[in-house]
Order: C-alpha cells, then structure tokens, then sequence
C-alpha cells in the first residue's frame, strides 16, 4: 500500500480570464520509506501540492489515497482525522506553538489525535532524543536557534508515527550545514520508519539526499528522475 | 485546554491587563448593587416589611399614598371577603420636632389598633399601641429619640408620645413612626368630622387566587400588588431606573472590552489557530480552548473584583450612604456580568471558526 497516491490532480484558483491553474494533471506514487523532493520555482505547484496531498485542499478533479484511504471529497471534518491519523507536517520556518516547551509541542500533537498518558510523554522524550534535543527538551521555541526549532517540528511531526510525512521548504531559513543536516535527519527517519516523504524546497544542494527528485512547472510535473 | 491553560501562563500580562480592566467593573457593579439595594431599602423597606399581598389606591392615584384616599366603605369592600384581611393604611410625611427641639421628618404609617398590620409591627403583641402614643423604628431611635420622649408635629402641634421602638424601617428615605390610624388622621385632616374612617389605602392581605378585580370595581378602587406599589415611593422609580441604566452600561462596557480583546488576541494568534487545524485539531476544540481561555480569565477577574467590591461595601455600608449588601444581588451581579462578557466574546468566534488550516503551509496563498 502506498504512502500517498495521487491521480490526475487538478485544481486551479480564480475563475474565466482571471483562472490559474494550481495543479495541471498531476499524478504521483509515494511508497513507504522513499523520500521525493519537489522542486520548482514559486507558482510551480508545490504547495498546491503539498495541500491537496495533505487533507487541507480538495482538488477539482483526481483522486487523493492517503495510506489506502481515499479522502478525495472528504468532508473538512474526514480531513482534520486523516491530518491526525496518517500525516506528519514539518513546516516552512517550523511553526511552534510559542508558548509551549519543545516537549509540551510534542505532547499536544499527541493529545490532538487523541492520545495522552505516560507513554506518550515517554515517546516524546524519546523522539527529542533521536532528533539530538534531549538537553533542550524544556525550551520555548524563543530559546532555540532555526535549525533547534526545525528538530522539535521533525519530531513533533512524527510523534503519531504517520504513515505520510509532508515537509514544507524546512531549510529555508538556516546556513548550508544545518540544512543538509536536518535533511539528512529526515532521510534517516523515512528509512528507519518506513514513511513516505514528501519534501517541497527550493535548495538544489540537498537533492543528493533524496530518493527521487521532481521538478514542477506551471502545475505539472516535468521532470522526475532518480 | 492544554494549549489555552500554558498560553494563559504563558501571556499572562495580557490576560493580566484585560482581567484587572473586568475586575474593576466588577467592583463598580457590585458597589452599585449595594447601592441600589441600599436605596431601594431605603425608599421601601417599612412597606415591604408589612404583611400585605396587595394594595387597594384611589384611582389614578399611581401607588403613591399621598395622592390616595379610601373610605371605611372601600375597607368593607374587601374585609367582608372571606379569607382576606383588609384594613385601612396611612401613610404621609410630616415635618417634626423632638422633645429637645431638633426639627426632623418622619413618614407616619396609621394603622388599626389591634389589626393585623399592627400586630406585625407591634412584634406579636408584646408592644401595644397607647391611646396617643408611637412606635418608631430603629432609625430613629439610633439618631437619639427615646421611650417616653415626644414627637411635637409641626403646624397642627399634635403631641404623640413614643412608646416603643420597632425594627427598622422607612419609606422614601424617611424613617418610619407608626401609630394608631386615629392619630394619623389627626395629623393629617385635622379634627375635621369628615375624615372619619378615612385612610390613604387599603392593606389587603389575601390568599393566592382570591379574586380581588371584582371587589375593586364595585369600589372603584385600583388594586396592585405590594411590589407594584413600590412605584408609588417618592424617588423609587426614577432611582431604580438610574441604577439599574448604570449597571446596564457596566455590563455593556464589560462585553465589549472582552469581545475586542477576545478579537484582537484571535487575530494575533491566527497563525497558531491554523497550525492547530492543520494538526488535525477539530474547529471544536480549538474553540472550546479559546473560550474556556476567556471564561477562566472572565471568572477569576469576576471573583476577585466581587470579592473587593464586597470589601470595600463592608465599609461603606456602616456610614451614611443607605448602601445595602446581600449575597444573592452580589452573586447575580456576578453571574451577569460573566454572562454578558461570554456574550461580546462571541463575536470573535467565528474568527476562530473562519481560521482555514491551509495558513500553517508558508506559501500556500
């Protein structure tokens, strides 16, 4: 069973003259432990992509399977559990809760799908550990530098151990180094889990780490290549 | 909530800045309730306090007694129904002077020696009415008048003696003396022969569901309930009314400072509200701990006025300021005022609700 499947996607925004088109036939397999990287210029498509693929968009046309389930015409309900379920979001500059310790971002993803308990603290822990912050598990995202606070959402995205993970331009905003090592990280962790990665970036330089790399342009998927 | 209750620790000021704005209207709500207790207890006690149900006026005399005059027939009129007690009632404000000369003011309250009004007033009995003599209120007596003093009423000289003291009571920011109706038909008509019999109203006291329209009709009296004849006291309308528009104004003020700080912390927050949608957060709970946010702030803010306010009441209540402090006004003052908050918060909600998840993606526009 793939990690995400999708068919025939389109989806555009506006309508008559003013239309443009986000998503132009877009098809694309994701299986259990592969990283793909998209690339493209911005108005490509990527994070087009990147909605529809991650339950918070339904597309025109096309059908989206997420681990086996098809949420295509999910209602926006059907679309937050398939979010809580199945998916792990890493976000373009991190998105943390400001007001939560990097242990407590974890702790509240858990609780939104539902689960709460010692275990989860004890995953969450565990989690901060794999991703090097078991030192700085009690800061506030204002305490930690870009590539820290990239961790904490690495890990924050894995805690419901997802069976897709959808990473949003995640090194935009650190130095060469630290890019290539929270790719890096995300590389280990799609092996190791055995979760479907989709990585949306810009930078060119951290391609060699991923299993496929696709080019969008104007909505459609240009180029693929291994 | 576990996000909301670790943003409130964690903006604290801010909950801090709003909360002290929602405390301070607390006080002021609850200083105003015992206010209006207050005024209300001191336009209306020595009515409320006598054991009627009802009140039979002249027509088109709006409650008020001195605008009132009933006759012995229109007593009957009710007396004779069976179950009711109905006796006649005069209420008039005299000026006075005390034994030593101080001038004062009194409402006097005629009643029937031996009725049922008198025994009420009288304490069971154990404090009779004298041929010429008063019972005044504590009032009264705390500003220095006492057994066996007399009370010279101005113009007409009449001299009543004061024979006991009764609780307090006054009506129309006047304390209360109350004597035989005899007396106070002296006081007021004179010793004129056609004033026998007459009185200001009839104090009815009849069970529940006693027809009392068609008795009214024949005398051509009208008759209202006691509370309804608390509008008849001088200043009691337009008193309530004030405090009543000043507390409106409170609760008003309250609801919108919550609803544009609820607003504008919303707005701030846009960002992480879409973040936790696209967690997969239900809209529902988002909301739930938004609200829940604001109703703890609201609640805690609310006790904590209330409970200064309540403070500050004890010492007002001591002094002059008819200022009048119960739990239950306190409470329900309380209550609305965490009612009416939750209430401007609701317009922010469907900010919240609005939030589309698709935000938490950089450039998703």
């Amino acid at each position: 069973m793939s990690s995400l499947q999708l068919d025939d996607l389109y989806l555009s925004f506006g309508d008559g003259d003013e239309e443009v088109v986000a998503l132009d036939h877009v098809s694309l397999t994701i299986e259990p432990g592969e990283m793909v990287a998209v690339v493209g210029v911005s108005g490509a498509g990527k994070s087009s992509l990147l909605a529809v693929a991650g339950a918070l968009r339904s597309p025109a046309s096309g059908t989206v399977s997420i681990a086996g389930n098809d949420i295509t015409n999910a209602a926006r309900n059907q679309q937050a559990q398939i979010r809580r379920d199945h998916i792990g979001f890493v976000f373009q500059s991190s998105n943390l809760f400001e007001a939560l310790t990097a242990r407590e971002q974890l702790i509240y993803a858990a609780r939104v799908a539902g689960r709460t308990g010692a275990a989860v603290a004890a995953e969450a822990d565990e989690l901060l550990a794999e991703v090097g912050l078991t030192d700085k598990s009690g800061r506030r995202p204002g305490q930690l530098s870009g590539g820290e606070r990239q961790r904490v959402g690495i890990a924050r995205a894995l805690i419901n151990q997802p069976t897709l993970l959808l990473v949003d331009e995640p090194t935009s905003a650190l130095d060469h180094a630290r890019a290539r090592e929270i790719v890096e990280l995300l590389r280990e962790q799609t092996h190791s889990r055995g979760i479907g990665t989709v990585l949306v970036t810009h930078d060119r330089s951290i391609l060699d780490l991923a299993d496929r790399v696709m080019t969008m342009r104007d909505g459609r998927i240009e180029a693929s290549e291994d | 909530m576990y996000l909301a209750l670790r943003e409130l620790k964690y903006a604290w000021g801010r909950f801090a800045l709003v909360g002290s704005v929602i405390g301070l209207v607390a006080i002021l709500t609850v200083m105003l309730s015992g206010l209006a207790s207050g005024l209300v207890d001191d336009g209306i006690s020595g009515l409320r306090a006598l054991p009627v149900t009802n009140l039979a006026f002249s027509p088109n005399s709006h409650s008020t007694f001195t605008r009132s005059t009933v006759d012995s027939d229109t007593v009957s009129a009710f007396a004779d129904i069976a179950g009711v007690q109905a006796e006649p009632l005069g209420v008039g404000i005299f000026n006075a002077k005390l034994t030593d000369g101080t001038p004062t003011e009194m409402t006097l309250f005629g009643v029937e020696p031996g009725g049922y009004l008198a025994g009420s007033i009288t304490n069971g009995g154990q404090l009779a009415f004298e041929s010429d003599g008063v019972v005044i209120s504590q009032g009264l007596a705390d500003s220095g008048v006492d057994v066996g003093d007399h009370i010279v009423l101005d113009r007409s000289g009449l001299d009543m003696a004061v024979t006991a003291v009764a609780s307090e009571a006054t009506y129309g920011h006047v304390a209360v003396v109350y004597a035989p109706i005899d007396l106070w038909r002296q006081a007021t008509y004179g010793s004129s022969p056609n004033s026998s019999g007459l009185a200001s109203a009839v104090a009815i006291n009849a069970p529940g569901g006693t027809d009392l329209a068609a008795p009214a009709t024949r005398a051509n009296v009208d008759v209202v309930t006691k509370n309804e004849a608390y509008s008849g006291s001088p200043g009691y309308a337009a008193e309530t009314s004030t405090m009543t528009l000043i507390r409106g104004f409170l609760y008003v003020i309250a609801a919108m400072i919550l609803g544009a700080f609820f607003t504008v912390w919303t707005i701030q927050r846009r960002q992480e509200i879409g973040l936790q949608k696209a967690l997969g957060a239900s809209t529902r709970s988002v909301l739930i701990g938004s609200l829940g946010q604001v109703l703890l702030v609201l609640i805690a803010a609310t006790t904590v006025g209330a409970l200064i306010g309540y403070a500050l009441g004890l010492v007002v209540a001591g002094g002059d300021v008819p200022f009048s402090l119960q739990p239950g006004p306190v409470l329900a003052a309380s209550a609305t005022l965490v009612l009416t908050g939750m209430a401007g918060v609701l317009v922010g909600v469907r900010r919240i609700t609005r939030v589309d998840p698709i935000i938490a993606l950089g450039g998703a526009e």
